[in-house]
């Protein structure tokens, strides 16, 4: 039997454009989907037995926070422009997107970091000094949003590091796949902002 | 084996009017199901090894992906296996559960249960039948109910630490609760058992049929004293009872 | 087409530190799982010495005692209560995070999973390494309790809250322990899920794995995605319990001292945590699954019966887990509606466990069978597994549970599936691939002695708890002597203490065997058991494990005794027309 005539059943089918690596951030990414899901699982949880749960619009800045939802969903659209870029092997346009995609998920952190100030005030004036542990209201609000904001921080820095590689020229239109993963990364980290905006803000 | 009534290896006595006793025929059941259960796999287990050792001589059977025998096989087994189950657990458990946990009787004698790091408070409502209000902030040493003197409803409230009456033949309904961390009442001889969450008031309830001395201790993990949080449970006739709960009104 | 050749494999030199310490290779990490994994369990099994004699001898100070500090011990040497709680939660704790856990899904898992589907290596070696090193923090880090004030976590090793909150410094290490453990446990269950995707050698279709394969695949989806529930169960209760938050504490008043928290839910944290739990419980009992199904086809020469069922049992275990888990809070003030569903699914999932055992049998029987040690721990697997999973059944029913939760019926219950399954399993897998791991045979006589040893001390210890359950015997419970209607079982305690004495020191026989043959064991063949696995075809697995090719596959693992095959195996890389 000639060996070079078996193919590897990893590389056939649907495997075959799937690389390890790509297969492994999904993977990652559907652990990380359950950390999230039991924290908006346990915050409505406690939401709907609670007997005095304050109004989420009253307290929280929903305006500013939908127009930050704008921006980090925005991010997502670039990042995806930047793989599009590179898969025509055009090297500025990539660039140029992912700088675009650091600076409007760093845009965010910082929109979010000015909230968490205000919202510290508030938090200490209805919740007796303590705008973190004061009521379950706030240590929710924290820390689903200090969980998704770590996320968001992680993925700066990844994305930095893939934007300092870019930029030595590492990427081509035959080799883009380290890009490709962390723009995985990337859209994760927004659309599940999505699940934990709606949850604390709108619903 | 036996000691002060109490066996070392089977049920203590049952002195449970009601679901009580299937809790322990239903026990019984299982406990000759999954005997004869395991006695049959053990057995055939070792039958296997014996009649099918090793003999350089021979092959084994070389039985190969029979989809249809499996098939039939894996139908079987299921069958088999969920039929005996739902009728055991499920004829046991459906309706006697609810019943157990969450249909006390109307007319059922209220008292309230107070678990805390390392004992049992128990307040009966007294005469007037009302249980007198509460505060938080009240509670200490001597008032571990946080009783509002105040509340006329609470004049005849009887507290207790440690001991527990009811009468015999009577429903009781326990409004339980719980001070500080997890604890959880249980009576072995009524074979009911329920978590005491602070935070939360659930009700337990149960009907003694016969006189006596008993315990009530605590089934979940609560701290250094865990081991050491029992309370007397006393079943008496009522006149007893009531005699014994005036005598308690008046400390 | 992926070729590696021989030289990008030995390409790279390695020093001791590379080797031994910082290694990337999976066989290596796979026995630093396997060296630290069993250390745990030996303290873990000391833990317990100590907890056995509190019962057993409760009117005699404890061996050693009076060298313990006095958090633990009074000034004669008796085990103070509050010290009695650390030892069972730490026990506990230690055995499932540190022993059971990592020995499966760490010394099985990477030793054998890539050598099975004929792979040079895990997808990621790099990763592999981290979620060692990650363990070994973790186990620090949760140890570290015993020299803090306060000692060592008392909460059990379910850690309720409110009690876990409260709790002091010990618990917290605890609480941090644990979440480091779990990304470890989450890394690998990655390398593995993606290994199993992309590296199988030509040939190695799905169909054709192994079982063991099988069963650490479908393990490590369990953990993908139950782990990272008890990371966020975790991260409250970190928070509850050292930054003053309320997730699970409504207001309390503790040592006559109303607290400050409010609003929060101590039920909750049961549903997070035991959402994780339950499929933890199956994460450490199906590698061993996968272990002794080949076990015992290889040593009934036989194909395993049902190959394609015995896969979908595991799938639907694996599926199912996530559905039972309040059949742990029955008693926690669950709603009754909630309280059916999860009965009936725990009745379900108890079919594929029985299917599993069915095969078992099938396979034994018309086997020709040889009783080498693995699989004698492999035949001791199935019938203490299958006694654990019957004792289940008491505990299943939503209203049998009421008497029997909470007692020594369920410590008997988890021992039997933890010990009588798992560690059995440990056991045959250990002894089934020392061979290939240290090049070297164990000893057969001490093996044979290890194991009747083991295994009649087991069920003396544990099939008496059943009977302390009956009598209404709560758990963790320091002096069962405060209670009269439990005084008559201080016979029983002490019966099963002198068992469980005898018990821990015939494991010692098994420390000896292992250890003196791995240096002066008998040189072993690359094949002692005439098996077929990949695993088997090459004598000592260097760097890479196979030479310039990786094999080809050319049929399944189970062709034993076949009747155009001369002899009574057929390696799965030794291609013979007419056989697929």
């Amino acid at each position: 039997m000639n060996e070079t005539t078996i193919p590897f059943p990893g590389e056939e089918g649907r495997l075959a454009k799937l690389s390890s690596a790509k297969l492994m951030m999904w993977v990652f990414l559907a652990s990380d989907v359950m950390g999230f899901a039991s924290l908006i699982a346990g915050y409505f949880y406690l939401r709907i037995l609670s007997v005095d749960w304050p109004d989420s619009g009253e307290l929280l800045n929903v305006t500013l926070t939908s127009i930050n939802t704008v921006f980090l969903l925005s991010s997502s659209f670039t990042m995806g422009s930047a793989v599009a870029a590179i898969k025509r092997n055009d090297q500025k346009g990539m660039l140029r997107q992912l700088w675009l995609t650091i600076s409007l998920g760093s845009l965010f952190l910082m929109l979010q970091g000015y909230e968490y100030f205000e919202l510290s005030l508030v938090f200490s004036e209805v919740f007796d000094e303590r705008p973190f542990s004061g009521h379950v209201f706030a240590s929710t609000f924290f820390l689903l949003t200090g969980f998704h904001a770590a996320h968001v921080l992680a993925g700066l820095i990844y994305l930095g590091c893939i934007a300092v590689a870019a930029g030595r020229g590492r990427y081509s239109s035959e080799n883009y796949l380290a890009l490709d993963i962390a723009g995985l990364f990337w859209h994760f980290v927004d659309w599940i902002w999505v699940a934990v905006f709606l949850s604390l803000y709108i619903i | 084996m036996k000691e002060n009534g109490y066996s070392s290896w089977w049920f203590p006595p049952n002195i449970s009017a009601n679901y009580g006793q299937t809790l322990d025929q239903g026990t019984v059941i299982i406990t000759w199901v999954t005997m004869i259960g395991g006695i049959v796999v053990i057995g055939l287990m070792l039958f296997a090894v014996i009649r099918y050792r090793y003999r350089p001589d021979r092959k084994a059977l070389y039985l190969h992906g029979n989809f249809k025998f499996e098939t039939t096989m894996l139908v079987l087994v299921t069958v088999f296996t969920l039929g005996g189950e739902f009728f055991v657990l499920g004829e046991i458990s459906e309706g006697v559960w609810d019943k157990i946990k969450y249909q006390a009787p109307e007319d059922a004698m209220e008292i309230e249960v107070l678990a805390e790091q390392f004992a049992w408070n128990i307040r009966y409502p007294g005469d007037d039948g009302q249980f007198g209000e509460t505060d938080n902030e009240l509670v200490d040493e001597e008032n571990p109910f946080g009783i509002d003197e105040d509340d006329s409803a609470a004049e005849d409230d009887v507290v207790t630490r440690g001991l527990i009456h009811v009468p015999v033949n009577v429903p009781v309904k326990v409004k339980l609760r719980s001070k500080d961390v997890i604890h959880s009442f249980f009576i072995p001889v009524l074979r009911i058992k329920q978590d005491a969450l602070p935070g939360e008031t659930i009700d337990v309830w149960f009907q003694a049929k016969e006189t006596g001395e008993y315990h009530l201790v605590c089934a979940e993990l609560c701290g250094l004293g865990h081991t050491t949080m029992k309370a007397g449970f006393v079943v008496e006739p009522l006149e007893e009872f009531q005699s014994w709960l005036e005598e308690k009104s008046e400390e | 087409m992926t070729t590696v050749t021989l030289d990008t494999v030995q390409s790279h030199k390695e020093s001791f530190l590379t080797t031994y310490v910082f290694s990337m290779d999976h066989k290596m990490i796979g026995k630093q799982f396997l060296i630290a994994s069993f250390l745990m369990l030996f303290l873990g099994g000391c833990l317990a010495m100590a907890v056995r004699w509190q019962l057993g001898f409760p009117d005699t100070p404890l061996p050693g005692g009076t060298l313990l500090p006095e958090t633990m011990v009074d000034e004669d040497g008796f085990m103070l209560p509050e010290f009695y709680n650390v030892l069972f939660s730490m026990h506990a704790s230690i055995m499932i995070f540190f022993a059971v856990i990592p020995l499966l899904n760490g010394w099985f898992a990477n030793f054998v999973l890539p050598l099975q589907i004929g792979a040079r290596d895990m997808a990621s070696p790099l990763l592999n390494m981290i979620s060692f090193w990650f363990y070994v923090l973790a186990g620090i880090i949760v140890l570290s309790g015993f020299f803090v004030e306060g000692g060592a976590a008392a909460a059990g090793w379910t850690s309720y809250p409110p009690l876990s909150a409260l709790a002091g410094m010990g618990q917290t290490l605890w609480i941090i322990g644990v979440m480091i453990l779990g990304f470890s446990s989450i890394m690998g269950s990655i390398n593995y899920i993606t290994t199993v995707f992309k590296l199988r050698a030509p040939g190695m279709a799905f169909g054709r794995m192994p079982l063991p394969v099988w069963a650490i695949f479908i393990t490590a989806f369990m953990t993908l995605l139950a782990t990272p529930v008890l990371t966020t169960a975790m991260i409250m209760l970190l928070l509850d319990n050292a930054f003053g938050t309320s997730f699970f504490l409504p207001e309390l008043i503790v040592s006559g001292e109303l607290t400050e928290t409010s609003g929060g839910k101590p039920l909750l944290y049961q549903h997070i945590f035991w959402f994780y739990s339950h499929p933890a419980v199956y994460i450490m009992i199906m590698p061993a699954f996968g272990v002794v199904s080949e076990v015992i086809s290889v040593f009934s020469r036989k194909p395993i019966f049902g190959y394609k069922m015995m896969v979908g049992s595991l799938i639907s275990i694996a599926g199912m887990s996530f559905i039972v888990w309040a059949h742990h809070m029955y008693q926690s003030g669950l709603n009754a509606t909630a309280a059916k569903f999860f009965m009936f699914t725990t009745i379900v999932i108890t079919i594929p466990p029985t299917i599993l055992i069915f095969n078992w049998l099938a396979t034994l029987l018309g086997g020709n069978i040889r009783l080498r040690v693995p699989m004698l721990h492999a035949l001791a697997f199935l019938s203490m597994f299958m006694i654990g999973g019957l004792s289940g059944l008491f505990l299943a029913s939503t209203y049998g549970d009421i008497f029997f939760h909470d007692t020594y019926f369920v410590v008997a219950h988890l021992h039997y599936v933890l010990f009588g399954g798992s560690l059995f399993g440990i056991f045959a897998g250990t002894t089934y691939w020392f061979p290939k791991a240290f090049g070297r045979m164990m000893n057969q006589r001490l093996g044979q002695i290890h194991f009747w040893l083991t295994l009649i001390f087991f069920n003396l210890t544990f099939f008496t708890m059943h009977f302390l359950g009956f009598a209404g015997h709560m758990r963790r419970i320091a002096e069962p002597m405060n209670y009269p209607f439990l005084e008559s079982t201080q016979g029983l305690h002490t019966f099963i203490t002198i068992s469980a004495l005898i018990l821990g020191a015939s494991q010692l026989i098994f420390a000896f065997n292992f250890i003196r043959s791995i240096f002066r064991g008998k040189e072993a063949p690359a094949n002692p058991w005439d098996a077929n696995t990949l695993e088997w075809s090459v004598k000592n697995p260097g760097h890479g494990n196979w030479g310039l090719s990786v094999p080809i596959v050319y049929h399944g693992p189970y062709e034993y005794s076949h009747p155009e095959v001369l002899e009574d195996f057929l390696p799965q890389n030794r291609h013979q027309s007419g056989i697929i």
